[in-house]
């Protein structure tokens, strides 16, 4: 009854918020049922709804092997460096861009720093080979000058935690310092134009007013970004690492693993089961954190 | 007179009725319109329109049929022929492999059975189609998709750079052991070349696994991949010439297997073996094409012609030499006939027969052929003789092997020397092979999938390091063992029991 | 008039005194490092684009390849329909920007506002979309045999015309605007739908050009739907146009007897580079266009006023 009389309270929002219902319920909501196959043997010429239920074999593959954990604790890692790496760099990034006054010198980096998004994985791979490779690589050409051994980049796994943190690093830092940007776009000058008046310099403009005012957007990226956790970055790990064997140790994840497993299959009940599980950890985790953001700022809690 | 009015009438009657009817044809066999819906794997050609106009064109007037060819591409084409099978879509022919998810669609239901279109509306397949392969290509006895392909059995051969050889003084190559002795003097005397590298992607093609393979000479040491698809790095094998029984690496270790794997490791050690063969993104034809390369293992057996120019651009001086240690004679290699690639129709497409007599023309004379499978002649190919051709263009590039390729009607590479043709002409003929016991096999898997599961990924993660040299056999051995000797212990236990009842069901 | 519009705040006009001399210098000097580390790669990819096949495969990527050709772009327009994929990719951007901006911006807005009782419970459900996303098999069924879209440029703009992650994103942004505002409209007697057009949509402008520019960027660079979706080939995008050459030309390779080429090497390498500088060509122009929107338009001090 709460509902009926709250629409009616507020017609002209719900009618605004309408198309987006609208689009939730059948782009979203209905194509969930197709979850079920976590739980079924998916024979397609049974169908969806045809098809036996078969409890929780499909997580067998999974959880019965002696991978699922650390495969899990490289996603996790992985993810907490590329979310404290990234999210840093993109904060840093849009605050020292702010601070450029040449108007157009700061239009023309922030294209620049936008490009690196539009390199496809395909390619980043052939420049990290190019940099990294044991024989002529960049890195170890350098290294020759000043005297140091080569190292074989790709068969040393404790390397790469860092070396995929910045290779994302520079992918993503330009995307979301974008965000960050307009969210700074929207402090009103009063709050500078007062503290100039009180004698602040631009860094203490910067640490003082800019970047607590733009905590609630950072706040919800790290939010979003938290809900993934449990996702890899199949694209980037795959395209760069690949089956690449020594470096697994320290850069499978969960993706990874299932798409090794699961690639000569076509089992979509299988994929399906992995995919819930991540779901499942990602939504535990993002609702603790919402609680938590809740007591720090009121405005950048999810739900 | 009144009879003769009564049929002036009459007959006036009929002449309109037939022209009320309709005027016709010249070609009174036309058939009804249909478009034909086929999907396969590749990228249009930009010849393509041109050259289905002209198929048309050809067609039309008897079997009335408008073409609609869809490419995938290659890396989403498992998901996405999937897809349009689950969702009841209306496709008329369909692109599938075993290596792609014959056997799922299959123990599915999928499929359509084709022998009796075969018989009625195929006599052109089944004339350009060795009966062996026929035969060979069955599921549960039943033909499910039409065999593209040209080969009865198959092997690899290693290339090698035949400019270096002569520079070194060595001999022609003979043995495999003359093969690594040229590649130490290589690594030696050029210390920029790499001796060998492969494809990173390749967990069955590297060095031990062809090392394997090779060794067919001496019938009591045959090592043979094992069938079902899971013994392609050799954790599961069989022994003999024609072995049925299924032995795991654990528990019965080889010696020619483990002696290989090791060879791999200590070539690995002493530099022979690319250091970063795991990640290199290039393909070994390619790494081989920079000149860097002194060797590398190729699905063909001759050296293909593209690859004699290409290294020139390079390295000039550049001369590419084939080697493979490994019988040619009749009766001694053993092959289970079956090929790589199919073309099937779905349970529910609503053209089944129009399908097969597209195909069937597809097949029916070398002329037609050609157009498939080359293009518009004097556009995109030349004719050279019978049995060859010449690329003009890169507009209509040759993937007859996804709709119409067969053995009889297939056309050479004008470039190869006639030697190289007839080494190529041996693995087409059927004489020379015998048939192995499991040719008619195919292992149902569907019960220990969780187990197939685990089991690819510790292959996949370990096996081509392993077969590479790239770490040390034993220990990693070690840790297969510890994470997937259970699964593979299921899955020996059910492939043996399916293969016993098979060869029982044989007798 | 209630609100001022286009006024530029002139905090900018102060001149900052000498002891913000270092920081500047820090300033300018890390911005460039940076900007040059992104543009590096770019270069590379952009000058070997035009890098004969045979150099890229011996030298790799290089600063100043030692041979050119610009057979990689030949490659790309002759054995391709370029132009009728761009067509299609920029009529897919264009309108599926358009009323993706439009939808989440008003969702976003709703669930922002305070009066909203059910505006919580619809973020979570909003949310939980996200996390669960839909599953292939689920989603295939849904738009081939629900709603009929195959071959169709609908089926390349519905899917996306709400992504969750932005409406969380002008969520924050929304709430980050003084509730004064709506406060002053409602006294006036304007309903909510008006205040949300003419009043918090110029206020929320930056924002409002950052999710536009992204979801022109989702479009853009997507083959996604394309792939399932779309059989016929006028209709391809020109990011399904692209995988479908790369992935055959990678194929090729592992097929003996399919690489007899005509004279010239395929330009595997050459042309997936030229693709992505094809590719990335619009949207550099796009977003310079977009970028005097990104700037403060508006004082909200405007309250006052």
């Amino acid at each position: 009854m709460g509902l009926f009389r709250d629409i009616r309270k507020n017609a002209w929002l719900y009618l605004l918020a309408l198309p987006g219902i609208i689009f939730l319920v059948v782009f979203s909501y209905l194509p969930m049922t197709g979850h079920m196959l976590a739980f079924k043997d998916y024979r397609i010429n049974k169908g969806i709804w045809g098809s036996p239920w078969v409890g929780f074999k499909n997580f067998r593959f999974f959880f019965g092997g002696v991978n699922w954990l650390p495969v899990t604790r490289n996603t996790l890692f992985l993810n907490a460096l590329f979310i404290i790496a990234g999210l840093g760099a993109a904060i840093v990034v849009s605050l020292l861009l702010n601070e450029i006054r040449r108007a157009a010198y700061k239009k023309v980096v922030q294209s620049v720093i936008f490009l690196p998004y539009f390199v496809s994985w395909m390619v980043v791979s052939f420049i990290v080979y190019a940099m990294l490779n044991t024989k002529d690589g960049t890195i170890n050409r350098m290294l020759a000058t000043l005297g140091h051994a080569p190292i074989s980049w790709y068969s040393s796994p404790q390397y790469w935690p860092a070396i995929l943190t910045i290779i994302n690093l520079w992918k993503s830092a330009g995307y979301n310092s974008v965000i960050l940007l307009a969210a700074i776009a929207g402090i009103s000058g009063e709050y500078y134009e007062s503290a100039v008046i009180d004698g602040a310099t631009r860094f203490q403009q910067m640490r003082l007013i800019t970047l607590p005012l733009i905590r609630t957007t950072i706040l919800v990226l790290l939010l979003l970004a938290l809900g993934r956790i449990f996702y890899g970055d199949f694209g980037m790990i795959y395209g760069v690492v690949g089956d690449n064997t020594p470096l697994l140790a320290t850069t499978d994840v969960i993706d990874t693993y299932s798409y090794r497993a699961l690639r000569n299959l076509a089992n979509f009940s299988m994929s399906s089961a992995v995919v819930l599980y991540q779901s499942v950890m990602g939504l535990i985790v993002v609702v603790v954190f919402n609680a938590i953001v809740h007591r720090v700022d009121e405005n950048a809690r999810l739900f | 007179m009144f009879l003769f009015k009564k049929l002036g009438t009459l007959a006036l009657a009929v002449l309109l009725m037939v022209m009320a009817v309709g005027f016709t044809p010249a070609y009174a066999e036309q058939l009804s319109p249909v478009e034909l819906k086929i999907m396969v794997p590749g990228d249009r050609p930009a010849d393509m329109d041109a050259v289905l106009a002209e198929i048309e064109r050809l067609e039309k007037p008897t079997l009335n049929v408008s073409i609609n060819l869809v490419f995938v591409p290659w890396s989403d084409l498992g998901s996405k022929t999937q897809l349009a099978l689950l969702s009841g879509e209306d496709v008329d022919l369909i692109f599938d492999a075993p290596w792609l998810h014959m056997d799922q669609m299959f123990s599915q239901g999928m499929y359509e059975q084709l022998d009796g279109f075969i018989d009625t509306y195929g006599p052109n397949l089944k004339a350009m189609r060795p009966q062996s392969m026929w035969e060979a290509n069955t599921w549960d006895g039943q033909i499910i998709g039409i065999p593209l392909g040209t080969t009865v059995g198959g092997t690899r051969a290693y290339h090698l750079r035949k400019d270096l050889r002569e520079a070194l003084g060595i001999a022609p190559i003979q043995t495999h052991q003359d093969l690594v002795d040229y590649l130490y003097k290589v690594k030696e005397a050029y210390p920029d070349i790499v001796p060998y590298s492969m494809d990173k992607n390749a967990t069955d093609n590297n060095w031990s696994s062809w090392w394997i393979e090779q060794h067919n000479s001496d019938p009591a040491t045959i090592v043979n991949h094992s069938p079902g698809g899971v013994g392609m790095t050799f954790l599961f094998y069989t022994e003999g010439k024609d072995g049925t029984v299924i032995k795991n690496i654990f528990d019965d270790p080889n010696d020619t297997i483990w002696n290989a794997w090791r060879e791999a490791r200590q070539l690995y050690l002493d530099g022979i073996i690319n250091p970063d063969i795991l990640a290199d993104n290039r393909t070994s034809i390619t790494q081989f094409e920079t000149g860097k390369v002194a060797s590398y293992v190729s699905n063909s057996v001759t050296v293909e012609p593209s690859e004699r120019e290409n290294i020139k651009v390079n390295a000039p001086n550049a001369e590419v030499e084939a080697f493979l240690e490994w019988s040619m004679g009749d009766g001694i290699n053993i092959s289970d006939f079956k090929v790589y690639n199919f073309l099937c129709i779905p349970k529910i497409a609503k053209n089944k027969e129009r399908s097969i007599q597209f195909l069937d023309w597809s097949n029916s004379t070398q002329d037609i052929y050609d157009l498939f499978a080359y293009g518009i002649e004097g556009v995109n190919y030349e004719k050279v003789g019978d049995k060859k051709y010449t690329p003009l263009s890169n507009t209509y590039p040759n993937f007859s092997y996804v709709w119409v390729l067969n053995p009889v009607q297939d056309r050479f590479d004008s470039r190869m020397t006639d030697d190289e043709v007839a080494i190529q002409m041996y693995f087409r003929e059927a004489e020379h092979w015998e048939r192995s016991k499991l040719s008619f096999f195919n292992f149902k898997s569907d019960e220990i999938a969780t187990e197939l599961a685990i089991f690819n990924d510790v292959e996949a993660k370990y096996m081509s390091a392993v077969g590479h040299g790239v770490v040390d056999p034993d220990e990693t051995l070690a840790k297969v063992k510890a994470e997937a000797y259970d699964a593979m212990k299921v899955i020996q236990a059910e492939l043996q029991k399916q293969i016993d009842a098979h060869l029982a069901s044989q007798k | 008039m209630l609100v001022q519009r286009n006024i530029r705040p002139k905090r900018r006009m102060i001149r900052s005194a000498g002891k913000d001399a270092p920081f500047s210098a820090f300033v300018y000097v890390f911005v460039t490092l940076f900007a040059l580390m992104c543009l590096l790669p770019f270069w590379l990819m952009f000058i070997n684009s035009f890098a004969k096949e045979s150099v890229i495969a011996r030298d790799g990527f290089t600063l100043f390849p030692k041979a050119y050709s610009a057979y990689a772009y030949q490659f790309l327009f002759q054995n391709t329909r370029v132009f009728s994929n761009y067509r299609v990719s920029i009529l897919v951007t264009v309108l599926g920007t358009c009323a993706a901006v439009t939808v989440t911006s008003m969702f976003a807005y709703a669930l922002s506002n305070k009066k909203m009782r059910y505006g919580n419970a619809i973020s979570f459900m909003t949310y939980f979309t996200m996390l669960l996303g839909s599953g292939l098999v689920g989603f295939y069924i849904l738009m081939v045999n629900w709603l009929h879209l195959k071959d169709s440029l609908l089926a390349m703009i519905l899917p996306y015309l709400m992504n969750p992650f932005f409406v969380f994103v002008l969520v924050a942004f929304y709430r980050g605007i003084p509730y004064e505002l709506n406060e002053a409209a409602t006294i006036d007697g304007a309903n909510d739908a008006l205040i949300f057009f003419k009043i918090i949509l110029p206020v929320a402008m930056p924002s409002i050009a950052t999710v536009t520019l992204f979801f022109a960027l989702q479009y853009w660079n997507d083959y996604f739907l394309a792939l399932l979706f779309i059989d016929d080939y006028k209709l391809y995008p020109l990011q399904m146009m692209i995988r479908t050459l790369i992935s055959n030309l990678n194929a090729q390779q592992f097929i003996s007897g399919s690489r007899t080429a005509y004279a010239i090497q395929i330009p595997t390498y050459g042309v997936q580079l030229a693709t992505v500088c094809v590719t990335v060509g619009p949207i550099v122009l796009l977003y310079p266009l977009l970028q005097k929107h990104f700037v403060k338009g508006l004082t909200i001090g405007a309250v006052k006023g």
